[in-house]
Order: structure tokens, then sequence, then C-alpha cells
């Protein structure tokens, strides 16, 4: 049978063996726990091309996934180096209302809510608020819990929905968000311990740093990558051409070659790290600007290899790659992969798109306030328009949210050096990156093309929440 | 709490009582009573000066007591009335000051036996630990047996046997409510100690968890033993005496000494009663069970809940190392100690990497028109839709069309097609004749109207000549008749509509709605 295969059908199986693979690793990308019950076409897809897909990650990000199909989830243990400005960091976000991202105390419940799930597996609400409550009384740090305050019985809320997104708590009977009306509200939960296991996935177990604060470089230290040195590669004293007289290309595994300092890793170990940084950034991250590489990551880029794995990877993974001498972006034409999209709709990313043409026409960075200015004069000139921020400090609001979009989309950075000098009055000052020339336009612009339009009411205010 | 029938008024204690225990000399005090109590026990009632003194090492009292040491105790004892003095006889004296001195023999008084035997049971109950003993539970079902046995032989000579029995089952239920609740006390301030010394603490927590497991197993069935025993003992109400009949002879049995007065029969009764109202608490059913046992129970359970999870703590804690739960317990810490919500976001990234990734959306139709390594300034730009800049509205996704509310079109249809047909049932009825008439007295009439009568007209025209010569025909609905006769003559009916004229033979027809009941409004005829 299977030797008879027309030759149209083979070639639809390879092109559907490809898209399985895009679908697989956008969805992946997009939700590093992917639920069955969320997205059923999706993790059909990754079930199927489970061991591609492994393979795929662990080659080009250094990234372990496991799939589980009989639990129905899928876990990317995405890794990330904290050191990118442009990576500004992803919140969890709100199950419930608008959205909101979590705060302090949300996610320090969601943990403490886990941990204690870790050892139930059938309890109820009021059982868990117990046994976090005294966690808090017993933790040092933790301000305790007082299930009797709305505010906290809300945050609680959140944290639990949360996990039940994840599929890690499963409410059998009653509703979580009764509890907010009050603390007598009767739930009955069933919590997954395997999923619970996987919310965590910093290589460095939590436990075994300790401490009341973290140090992020030494929570994310890899092994694989040999011992770390001090500044990650980015600083100049590196072997620099030593590899290429002494070992040369054949070197292969060469211990000695590396080690200037005692026992930094091996250039094997040093390649593996800048193939997998420089492809998280570029999977992971709006746009990759060479500047912000570090040596390694840039010397590998510009060679011929990492180029063609560049590009093997975004079209691999069903992405356009946008090759600029700036840097390098991925282009997700459907918008599966990306929490947020811009230019999108809604007054603050319009506001942003308007932002970005003042920014890009100056030639020095604006100050914070000369843009919250740029923002009033739009309020003025258009009255019925952005109506949910009319209202005192609005302005700076709208603006203080635009910037977020620019900047979460690293098309926008502020400043470090000129604030200090310039005093605090002045504000922090912003300047436009270059892929901000991505959007730029020289057509009609909003004050005149606009005028008939009426305010977007709060609908886009609540999209636009998780921005704030 | 003890509402007993007998019992009146708050019992007050004496003023100044166990004055003894306190001050620097109350070691003293209390040993000197502690002579006096085990010279008691021997029927010693009388003690002199040096005998005390003597005896004094006796009770374990070690401090060197020299005699006017002592004899100042006692008199100091006898001020407070635990003590009483006479003058003994007996001695030996060989000086007058002797005699003044050591002829005097202390008693104790009624006050100072009970201060005594008070802080004696201070003592005890400091020392004593609670235990759950089932077997107690046995005792109790055992004693009230036996008092159902008693009683079965109403035998006067059986009565100090009732008095007994009863008193040995109060001593049960005394014992277990004590040790109970000292239990219980125990056992709360074991699940609220943290423990500083973990391995003892996870000993005992599980040696607890082990007793009261046995304890609550057994207690169920014992207890409802007990509840029918008590139900068979008050079961004798209904041909003996039942409860009071057994105080009653239990009272006879109770050989209380002559002097007894009714008054202090009566309080005896009283606190007889007491006791086994307490009884009945504990073990008679009520509604919710026995209340007692019940909550013996609950208190067990939970405390068996709290225990185990107070172990998991521990047991969690020892392999910390590899602990999934200490792990995430040390990321809400650092949550909890983030600067910043800024920097929470970054932990959580750095914890979880449970963040989507970000990506731009739009792109070049052809992008290979630009060649790789241009700047992005020299580039050209990606198409915004106008829109999104001009008025914060993609042009590309159009919103969604409403959807129509079937429900809402339904229910028109519904309307309509009720008025429609009101309206044919109104036109009917205005065709219904009052008996036969020619069919040209219609004369002119509305469309609809004649249509209705043409439809009429036809589907009796349809039908077949009866033996009468006439024609009949219902409507599909039944609703309407019409009886058709040929025309006696060869007139000719004309039927005149605004739309048209209408010739044909002028039958006779009468047109009625065979029940009667349908509506007979104006009529479409002169």
């Amino acid at each position: 049978m299977s030797g008879h295969v027309p030759v149209r059908n083979a070639n639809r199986g390879v092109s559907q063996a490809r898209d399985e693979m895009a679908l697989g690793i956008q969805a992946m990308l997009a939700s590093p726990l992917l639920v069955r019950e969320r997205d059923e076409a999706a993790f059909t897809a990754v079930r199927r091309r489970r061991t591609e897909l492994t393979a795929w990650f662990d080659y080009f990000c250094g990234w372990t996934l496991t799939v589980e199909p009989r639990q129905g989830y899928a876990r990317l243990a995405k890794v990330r180096a904290a050191d990118s400005h442009v990576a500004v960091p992803r919140p969890a976000l709100r199950v419930r209302g608008s959205g909101a991202p979590f705060d302090r105390r949300r996610y320090t419940l969601f943990f403490l809510v886990a941990a204690e799930l870790t050892v139930l597996s059938r309890t109820t609400v009021g059982l868990l608020a117990q046994r976090v409550a005294h966690t808090c009384a017993v933790e040092e740090g933790v301000p305790e819990f007082d299930s009797s305050v709305r505010a906290e019985r809300a945050a609680l809320v959140d944290a639990l929905l949360l996990l039940e997104d994840y599929g890690a708590l499963t409410s059998v009977d009653g509703s979580t968000e009764s509890y907010i009306a009050g603390a007598d509200a009767m739930v009955l939960y069933k919590a997954d311990p395997a999923r619970l296991a996987r919310l965590l996935n910093a290589p460095v177990p939590p436990s075994r740093l300790g401490g009341a604060h973290p140090d992020l470089s030494e929570l994310l230290a890899e092994e694989r990558y040999g011992p770390r040195v001090d500044g990650a590669g980015t600083d100049g004293p590196e072997p620099g051409g030593g590899p290429n007289t002494a070992g040369g290309p054949g070197g292969g595994q060469d211990p000695g070659e590396g080690r200037d300092s005692g026992s930094g890793p091996t250039r094997n170990q040093r390649l593996l790290l800048a193939r997998h940084s420089l492809m998280r950034r570029l999977l992971d991250d709006p746009v990759v600007y060479t500047a912000d590489l570090s040596a390694g990551e840039a010397e590998y880029a510009n060679t011929l290899t990492g180029r063609g794995l560049l590009r093997r990877a975004a079209r691999e993974a069903g992405f356009r790659l946008e090759e600029r001498a700036e840097g390098y972006l991925l282009v997700d034409v459907r918008g599966r992969t990306t929490d947020d999209v811009f230019p999108g709709e809604g007054n603050v990313k319009q506001t942003a798109l308007l932002l970005l043409d003042v920014l890009l026409a100056a030639a020095e960075p604006l100050s914070l306030t000369s843009l919250t200015g740029e923002v009033e004069g739009l309020l003025e000139r258009k009255p019925s328009w952005a109506r949910s921020y009319r209202g005192e400090g609005g302005a700076s609001q709208l603006t203080a949210a635009a910037l977020g979009v620019l900047v979460g989309h690293g098309l926008a950075r502020q400043e470090q050096g000129p604030e200090r000098e310039r005093g605090p009055a002045d504000g922090p000052r912003y300047r436009a990156l270059p892929a901000a020339h991505r959007y730029a336009v020289d057509r009609a612009d909003f004050g005149q093309a606009g005028s008939g339009e009426t305010g977007s009411g709060q609908k886009e205010q609540s999209q636009e929440g998780g921005q704030a | 709490m003890t509402g007993g029938a007998g019992v009146q008024g708050f019992e007050r204690l004496p003023a100044r009582v166990f004055d003894f225990t306190s001050g620097s000399r109350r070691d003293l005090y209390f040993a000197i009573l502690h002579v006096f109590n085990d010279a008691n026990e021997r029927l010693e009632t009388a003690l002199l000066l040096e005998q005390v003194h003597d005896r004094l090492p006796g009770t374990g009292f070690t401090e060197p007591a020299e005699e006017p040491e002592v004899e100042a105790a006692l008199r100091h004892l006898e001020s407070i009335g635990l003590l009483e003095s006479a003058q003994s006889y007996t001695a030996a004296y060989a000086t007058a000051a002797e005699f003044e001195r050591k002829n005097v023999q202390y008693t104790l008084t009624a006050r100072g036996e009970a201060e005594f035997a008070g802080v004696r049971l201070v003592l005890e109950r400091l020392k004593e630990r609670g235990a759950l003993q089932t077997a107690v539970l046995d005792a109790v079902a055992d004693r009230l047996d036996g008092l159902h046995a008693l009683m079965g032989a109403d035998d006067p000579a059986q009565d100090s046997r009732v008095f007994t029995t009863l008193q040995e089952l109060e001593g049960h239920l005394d014992s277990l409510r004590d040790n109970t609740k000292r239990f219980n006390n125990e056992l709360q301030r074991l699940l609220r100690s943290g423990g500083a010394d973990l391995d003892t603490f996870h000993e005992v927590k599980r040696a607890t968890v082990g007793y009261l497991d046995a304890f609550v197993d057994n207690l169920e069935e014992r207890a409802r033993g007990i509840a029918d025993a008590l139900a068979r003992v008050e079961g004798h109400g209904a041909e003996g005496r039942g409860v009071e009949g057994m105080l009653e002879r239990a009272l006879a049995g109770a050989n209380l000494p002559p002097s007894a007065t009714d008054r202090v029969r009566e309080d005896w009764l009283a606190a007889r009663r007491t006791k086994w109202s307490g009884l009945r608490l504990w073990f008679a059913p009520t509604e919710d069970g026995q209340e007692g046992v019940r909550r013996l129970h609950e208190v067990a359970r939970r405390a068996i809940g709290s225990l185990l999870e107070a172990l998991e703590r521990i047991t969690e804690s020892r392999r910390r190392a590899s602990s999934t739960a200490e792990d995430l317990r040390a990321a809400a810490r650092w949550c909890a100690g983030a600067e910043t919500t800024e920097n929470a976001h970054r932990l959580w990234q750095a914890l979880t990497g449970l963040s989507p990734a970000r990506h731009a959306v739009l792109g070049h139709t052809d992008d290979e028109l630009i060649a790789p390594g241009t700047a992005w300034a020299a580039a050209d730009p990606v198409p915004v839709s106008a829109n999104l800049r001009s008025s914060g509205r993609s042009g590309r996704v159009a919103r969604t069309a409403r959807v129509r509310d079937v429900g809402e079109t339904a229910r028109l249809r519904r309307e309509r097609a009720r008025a429609q047909r009101a309206e044919v049932e109104r036109a009917l009825g205005r065709l219904a004749t009052d008996g036969p008439v020619r069919l040209s007295a219609f004369g002119d009439m509305e469309h609809d109207l004649f249509e209705h009568l043409l439809a009429l007209l036809g589907q009796a025209l349809s039908e077949s000549v009866r033996d009468d010569g006439t024609r009949r025909a219902l409507t599909s609905d039944g609703r309407m008749e019409i009886v058709l006769v040929p025309p006696p003559d060869r007139g000719e009916a004309t039927l005149r509509t605004p739309r048209g004229v209408f010739s044909g033979p002028d039958y006779v027809v009468s047109i009625s709605v065979p029940g009667g009941a349908g509506p007979r409004p104006e009529r479409g005829l002169e």
C-alpha cells in the first residue's frame, strides 16, 4: 500500500508535516504550557510531531519540550537570560475581568497555593486559604494572609483562576469566583501534581539558592554551557582570535582552548550558548538588535552558518525573518505567537503610533514631559476622542501606556544617561529604536484624517489593560 | 454548669482559703499538714509538737527545721483555722515550762483536711496526663448493665450494691470526663506547638495519631453499647420507678449516718441526679447522635487531620532539597520580597518561563524586494492600516455582523399567523347566515369575504348531491357548515366586489356554525 503513494499525496504529506511543525512551534511559543482543552488543534499538532518538536527546540534554543499526551498538556521550558532591554518582562495576566497583570501579592499567593496543592490532591477553597494563611504566618518576609479582607480574597481568587487556567487545578464543584463574595464559599478542588511540578522551570531549583532575594543570573545558570564567566561573554578579553589560530574549525572538543581564567566554558559550549541565546531572543522577543547582542552571539549571527540557521529556524517555525542592518525580527503575519499586537486597535496603540512618528521625527531623545505635551495637544484638538483619558492626569496616563507599548515592542527605549543630569523634573527621556522605522508613514496624519471619528470607548480600554 | 435540681445559687469558697500555700514558709506548712494527714490515715488524730517535728523528714521535707520554728508554724496554722489545739496529759514533763510548751496536742480541722486535699489534688492534676481510655467506656457499660440487673430484682438487700455500683459508675464517668478534658487540652497544645525538637515532635505526633485512630475506631461501637444499657436502665420506669427508683434504692444503700437530715439526703439525691444527667449528656442519643461522644469523636478526628498535616509539613521540610513545594515557597518568598512590581514580573518570567512570545504582525507582502542588511530607516515601511492611525480601529478586521435574534423572528411569525387566523375567523363569522338565503342576497361584498364565500361554495359544489337535493360541506377545520340547495327558479345571482363581478346560479345557501359556538357578529349582508 504505502509503496504506491502517488507523488502528489507524498507532497501533501510533506507540506502537512511542515505546517504541523510550524503550528506546533508557534503554539508552544505562544503558550509554554499548552493545555489540550484550550487549543485542541494546536495540541494535536504538538502531540503528533512531539519527537521532531522536542529535537527542534533543543537544537535551536536548548529548551526542553515535554509532551504528555495522556495528561493533555505540553510544556516548553523557556529559559531566558534577563539581560535584554527589549525583553520587557511579560507578566502573568489575570484570567478574570480586564486581564490586568499580576501584582506581587498575586504572584506570592500563586506560588504559595501551588506549594500547598502539591501535597493536597483534593481540597476546598476554605482549607486552602487556611493553609495559605498558615504558611504566610510562618514564612519570613511574606505578609500575613487575612481571608476576611476582600482584596486579599480577590488576589487569592486570581491566583487560583490562573492555576485553573493552566489545568493544574480543577474546580470539581462550585466556582472559584464565589470566594470573592465571602470566605465561606464552598468550592471543591482537584489538583494535578504533575502540572504543579511543571510550573517552575528555572534551571536551578529556587530552594537550592534560598535567601530572601534571588540572584537571577544564578537562578538561570545552565550547566550545559559550562561554568559561567562573569559578564557572560560580553566582555572583550575573551580568547578572541584564539580558536581560529590554534584549533581551527575542525577542532571539535578541545577543552584546553577556552580556558583562560581557570575553568571557563569550552569552545563548543560557547558556540552552543551563542546559538541558543540568539535563537531564544529571536523566537521570544519582538526585535533583536545587533547592538544588544553579546560578543559571542554577534559573532555567531555574522557567520554563514549562523545566518543560515536563523533563516532556517524562522522558516520552519512559520515566520518571516526580517534581516536589517541593525538587527533581526520575526514577522508572525497570523499573529498567533504574540501576546500583544502592534500596531493594534484602541486609543493607547493609536497614541503609540502617533508618538512613534513624533519620536522618529525628533533628532534626539524626547522627555516624557514633552511627549505628554504632545498627547495633551491631541486630546485638545480632538474633543470626542479617547474619552476614558479625559480626566485628571489622563494625558500622562495615556502617554505612559503608549510608551509602554512601544518599549514592550522594542520600538523605543528609555534613555538611561541624561535623565540624572537634567534632574527629575524633566522626567525620563525616550528614543526611537531602529525598528520604529517599519511603521513610519508619510500619509495624512491623525489630526486631519480622523476628524469625524468619535472616541472608542471602554472596550479597547479593557484590552489595553495588560499594557498599563 | 451544675444545673442540678438541688444546687441553689453560687457556691462560695471560704475566704482566705489555701493561704498556707503562699509565703516563705509554705513548704513547711505543707509538710506539717502532710504529717497530720498521714497520721489521720492511721487513725491517729492528735499530734504533739515533737511528734510533728520528728515526722517531718518522713514527708520528704528535707530542710532543717528547729522545734521553735515548727511550733511557730503550728500556731500560724491554728490561727488560720487549719489546726486545733488541746492540752494533752499523757506526756511526761520534766519542768513546768516543758509542760507549758509540750503538752499541746494538735488536730487537723475539717477545713485543714479540705485544704490539704485540695492542694494534693492540684499536685496530682499537674502530674497527670490525659488519656482516652476505651476501658473506661467498657466499665461504664458494665456498671450500667449491673444496675439494670440489680433493679430487675427488687430486693432491698441489694440496695447497698445499687449504691456501690452507682458510685463506681459515677467514678468512671468522672474519670472519662476528666481524662478527655485533659487529653483534649494536651492535644490542642500539641497542635499549636511548632516543636523545637523535630524528631521528638514527629514521634509524639505520630504516636498520637495512632492512638486517636484506635480510639475513634472503638468509640462508635462502645458508645452505642452504653446508650443501649442506659436505655435499659431508664426503661425500668415503665414497670418500676426508673432512675428515681434506682436513686432511692441507692440512697437507702448508701447508709448515710444517722446525723444526716432530710436536707442532706435531698442534696445527696440532687448530686446523683446531676451526675446522671451528665451521663445522659455523654451517651444518651439525641437528634444528632450522642452529643458528648460525637464531640469527642469530632475532636479526635480533627486532631488526626491536623496532626497528619503537621507531620506532612515536617516530612516535607526534611526532603527540602528536592521538594517542589519548597521551591514554590521560595518563589513565593522572593515575589513577596520583590522591590517593584516590575521586578516581580521579571521574577515570574525567570522562574516559570510561562510568558508568551511577542512578535511583529505586520510584514511586507514581498519581503524579498528588500535586501538583507538594509537599514530599517532606509527600507520601506510596512503598510499600516490608515484606520489604525486615524480611528484606532483596524480596517482589516470588520466587526462581526450582528447575529439575528431567531427567537424574535419566530415570535413575530407566530404573531402574524395568529392575526391571520383571527382575520379568517372574523370573515367566516360574517358569512354565517341566520337561515337559508339566496346567494343573490349577498349583493355587494368585500373581496376578501367573497373569496372565502367562493371557497365555501366550491367545497359544497364538489360534494355529491344528497337525497334531499342539498349539498353539504364542512370547512376543513370543521367550524362552518354550508348547505346548498339548488335554485328553485332560474334566477341568476350577481355578486359585486371592488375587484369585479361574479354571476352564477342563484343557489339557496345557509352557512352556519355547527355547534353554534362560533362568533356571530355583524353580517356581511343586508
